[in-house]
Parts: structure tokens; sequence; C-alpha cells
């Protein structure tokens, strides 16, 4: 059972498929052209050595030979170097087809030593003169090199509103010994198929696969609460076999990995593993505790004292002040606000007193803690050479 | 040669034997029949069987060899039998791997060679070809596998069938009047269905086949 996520990708990929079906856009309509049925004629096709199949629409036939074969060398005679096969196909022509495209193919077999030399020859007519087309289709294979290999001959034909093709297939060995050629089968296609086959050729291209983080990722590459991670793959030719694959989305809690794996149905594999870090804090500020009550000189040069800190993924901007504001007297407020890597931000605010000489009587010059005083002189002291300095 | 194993008929006459037996799936791409020919298959030298569900296939061949020797004409070195494989493809959009086991054996002196090769294609499209190749000296039994990824489109609403060819040949070269051989001695055939997507529902009744 596919789950909805592999159905979805089944169905994507389906849906490709079936829009880049070569030529297939629509329902063919009435077959313009069909074969009824085949005959057979010649030393090359005797009774029994040939089978005709038909496809269900009738417009793609394969003619099997047994012994559509010449051969020179031990055992064979002179006229074993050729063979020859009338093929008739029978046509059923859909009243005012005029013209009709058709592919005659010719496999075979061609086993031909250095010096030997064989033609095949292929010809058809058709057509109410029945005449033989004049554009007879001859090709030679010459075996100068030696060879041992398999051949395919195609020819495009045009087939008119004549209710029968007549093809003739000559084999003949011209020169040499010890040579065999065949003709293992004739296919004959007429128009286009009112449906689509094709063998997929060697894939030896992975899929691509990818990974699709949910959430708001900061620009230094933090999540600050759980990331749903998406898979997709897409492989261009072959498509991918969801049970083998593992596209499920996954869900990340935690700072950690997420991995997804692609599996193509030739076998080619890729797998994607994507980091997460995740920061569910805020960051913190620091500091701000002044000694004592908070008292400060009036005119002292101290440090905030604040920082900014978070232990995940760290501070990405902290706004504090570097020193107190100690210029005038009274009550002062000192702000900070910190933003970590995650995004996320936080702010703090501290206050202290500032004072002067007026806070130094009786036991006021206690409250100082920055500068911290021995006695009430030596507070009052302070003021004044801040005020001569001044 | 046809073999012809009608589906509806097969269905009924192992009905008796298992109640269970799977019948084709005519959601899913099958083997509905096979013709057969060529050299080293001709006519009543080839046994055939098919899976209940008509997703695999054995051919038992007893004569596909190919063989040279001092008095061995040449015709003999190289033995090919072409498959016409007839598949029920159902309507719509599938994907299913084909799947072919060749074995046999091979016999071959030093500096003789060997080839199991196997051309596939439907009438009208580009073939693929599939081989392997043995070196002398050399005498066992052999297994070869093909794998074809295969894609379909049909749009009739009960599918169709369509034939796929399959050329499976044995040669020996090199081995001049020395004794070689090689053989095919079966071919397992299967199709396994990968993904597919149907729109159509098929509502014409079963109609057996001739």
């Amino acid at each position: 059972m596919l789950r909805p996520q592999m159905k979805s990708r089944a169905l994507s990929i389906a849906l490709c498929a079936v829009m880049s079906a070569a030529g297939l856009r629509a329902e063919p309509e009435t077959l313009p052209v069909t074969v009824r049925g085949v005959t057979f004629q010649g030393n090359g096709c005797g009774p029994g050595s040939a089978v005709d199949s038909f496809d269900e629409s009738r417009t793609r036939v394969t003619l099997i030979f047994s012994a559509n074969l010449v051969a020179a060398g031990q055992g064979m005679s002179a006229g074993d170097t050729r063979r020859r096969c009338e093929i008739g196909f029978a046509l059923t022509v859909k009243p005012g087809q005029n013209e009709q495209k058709a592919l005659l193919v010719v496999r075979g077999h061609a086993t031909l030593p250095a010096g030997a030399a064989a033609e095949v020859l292929t010809d058809w007519s058709g057509g109410s003169s029945s005449a033989r087309n004049e554009e007879r289709a001859t090709l030679v294979s010459k075996g100068d090199e030696g060879g041992d290999d398999g051949f395919v001959i195609t020819r495009e034909i045009v087939l008119d509103a004549s209710p029968s093709l007549t093809v003739q297939t000559s084999l003949v060995l011209t020169r040499g010994t010890d040579a065999l050629m065949t003709i293992d089968s004739v296919d004959l296609a007429i128009g286009k198929a009112p449906y689509s086959a094709t063998f997929e050729g060697p894939d030896t291209t992975p899929p691509i696969i990818t990974a699709d983080p949910s959430g708001d990722r900061s620009a230094s590459g933090w999540y600050s609460g759980d990331v749903l991670v998406s898979f997709r793959c897409e492989d261009p030719e072959s498509p991918i076999v969801p049970e083998l694959s593992d596209l499920e989305p996954k869900l990340v809690t935690d700072t950690g990995s997420a991995k997804g794996e692609c599996v193509n149905v030739t076998g080619n594999s890729s797998a994607v593993t994507l980091g997460v870090r995740i920061d569910r804090a805020r960051p913190r500020i620091v500091g701000g505790h002044y000694p004592g009550a908070g008292w400060i000189a009036l005119g002292a040069h101290v440090p905030s004292g604040l920082a900014c800190v978070d232990e995940d993924s760290g501070i990405e901007s902290c706004l504090i002040p570097g020193w107190l504001d100690t210029s005038k007297t009274g009550l002062h407020t000192i702000s900070a606000v910190a933003w970590d890597r995650a995004g996320h931000d936080a702010s703090a605010t501290s206050w202290y007193y500032v004072g002067d000489a007026g806070n130094c009587s009786e036991d006021g010059w206690r409250q100082f803690a920055e500068p911290m005083f021995r006695d009430e002189y030596d507070c009052v002291s302070r003021f004044q050479s801040v005020l001569k300095g001044q | 040669m046809r073999v012809m194993l009608p589906v509806v008929a097969a269905a009924m006459l192992m009905a008796p034997m298992s109640a269970y037996a799977q019948a084709p799936d005519p959601s899913q791409v099958y083997v509905q029949s096979i013709t057969y020919g060529g050299t080293g298959c001709p006519n009543g030298s080839m046994a055939h069987s098919f899976a209940n569900d008509r997703k695999s296939f054995t051919l038992i061949f007893d004569s596909f060899v190919a063989s040279t020797g001092s008095g061995v004409p040449i015709t003999e070195s190289r033995k090919n039998c072409q498959l016409n494989v007839n598949l029920h493809l159902p309507q719509g959009w599938q994907f299913s791997i084909g799947t072919a086991d060749y074995r046999g054996y091979v016999n071959l002196p030093a500096g003789a060679r060997a080839e199991q090769k196997s051309v596939y294609y439907f009438a009208g499209e580009s073939q693929v070809t599939r081989k392997g190749s043995f070196v002398g000296p050399v005498a066992k039994d052999y297994l070869r596998r093909d794998e074809l990824p295969l894609s379909t489109v049909v749009w009739s609403e009960c599918g169709m069938v369509v034939p796929v060819n399959i050329n499976a040949q044995v040669s020996i070269t090199g081995a001049g009047s020395n004794s070689a051989q090689i053989t095919t001695d079966s071919i397992d055939g299967k199709v396994r269905h990968i993904l597919g997507l149907q729109w159509r529902t098929c509502t014409a009744e079963p109609e057996p086949e001739e």
C-alpha cells in the first residue's frame, strides 16, 4: 500500500510519463490502415519455416523466419548462397485514405570472414498499378575486414490506397567461404500505434533528491522551533520506486539531521542528509546589578557591566551602553537588547543612582558603591576635587 | 509456432487444482501468449509453462545449440530463437521491469569465443541489445540475466495485446574446425509491475481468445 505522499509522487511520475509519451496526445481515431493477413512464398520462407504475429491494433506485424539464411563453406552447396522470400500483406484501408507512412524493418545476422561479401535486397510494391516500386532498397554488407554481427535495415515506405503490399527480401552471398547470413525477422509498422511501448535505455544517472525544511531559517542557518523536513526526488530518465525510497517527511525537534533516500527503477540511488540547528531559547543579558544600593558618584567612569549571552546559537547582535551615564544626579536606568542567531531577542533594564556631595552627610557616604569612600570627609573631598577639575 | 493458452480457459482449467490460483491481474502487465521461430527453435522443439498469474514463464529448448567442429556446417555456428511475447498491457500508463534468465552450457577450446545475445524490441521501435561473451578454454553451465525497464501507455479502455520481440542468439567464432558448442537450455521470463496509473475502467465483457 502506498502512503499518501508516495501515491502523490507516483501519480506525478505517471502524469509526466503520460505527457511525454511520444506522439500520444489523444486517443487515435479509427486506424487508417491495418493488416488483415500475411502470406509467404519463396525458398527462404517455405511452409512451416515462418510465423507471423500481430499486435491487437493490427498496425504492427512481425514475421519470424527459421530458414531464411544463406551460407557458403563446409557442407554447403551453391544453392545455399541465395534465399528469397516474398511476403504479401493484405491491408484494410479506410475509405478516403490515400497515403500512409510505414516502416519496414529487416533484422538479421552476418558472419562474413575477410574477403566475403553479401547483399540484402529489399524491395516492395503496392498500389493500384501493382508495379514494382521504383525506389528499390539495396543494402550491401561487405566483410572485407571480417565480422560477425547483427544488422538492421530500416526503410520508410508510403502506402497508397491499395489493399495489398508485397515485400521481397533476397539474401545473396556473392563472394567468399565460411560465411553465414540470415534474416531473422521482418517487421511492418504502419503509422502511429494506438499505444506506446518502449524499453528504457540504460540509466546510469542517479535521481536528484533535495530536502526542503519548513519554517523560517535565520540568515545564520538556525531555526527557532521544530522543523519538518520534506524530501523531493526527481529523475528525468527513470521513475522513482517509492517502496525502495525513503521520502517520508521527518520532524526534527532538536539540533540534529534528517535523511532522505531516493531509488529509481534502475537501482540508482541518491541520499541527502540535512543538518538542522535549533535554538528555542532567548538570549540572556547578564550583569547590571551594581554593588551596594547602587549609588554611583557623579562623574565616575563606570562600565555598564552588562553582557549578552546565548549558549545555543550565539549572539548575533548586542546593544548595551559601554559606560554608565553619571553626568546627572538622581535615578538612572540602563537598557540592553540582545538578538541571538536564531532570531530571538531579549531586553533588560537596570537602575542605579548617581549622587554628589549632598549625599555624603552623616552615613550617606556609605551608600556609594563606586567609588567606595572611607568616611564623609573622603566623600565630600571627592566631589570637591571633581568640581575643581571642572 | 504459436503457443496460446487462453487466459480464461487457463483459469478454468486450473480452478480445480487450486481454489486460490492467482489469475492475471488485468490492471497490470502480463504475458498472454508466446509465438516463436528461428534456427534454434524449429517447430515443436520448445516446451513452455506459464505461472498462474501469467507474469512469468519458462521455455525449455531441445535444439537451441550452436556448434562447430570437423564436418559441422557453418550454419550450425549460430542459432537464434525469436520469441514474440504477447503482453497484455492495461489501459493507462505502466512501468514494469522485464527480466529474462538465460541458462545453458558452453564448451570452447582455446582461441574460440562464444556469445549469448538477446535483442529486444517492439515492432516499429528501436531495439536494445544485451549479451554475454565467453572465451575458451571453458566448459561450464552459465546463467545470464537481462533486466529491462519497460514503459507503456495504452489509451484503449480495456488495454491491448502488444507483442514484444526477443531475439535470443548463441554463436561461436574463432574455433576453426575444433569442436565447440554453446547452448541455451531454458529461458525464464518475468514481468514485474512497478508503477501504474489507469484513468479509465474497462467495462467490456471479457472475450475468449481465438
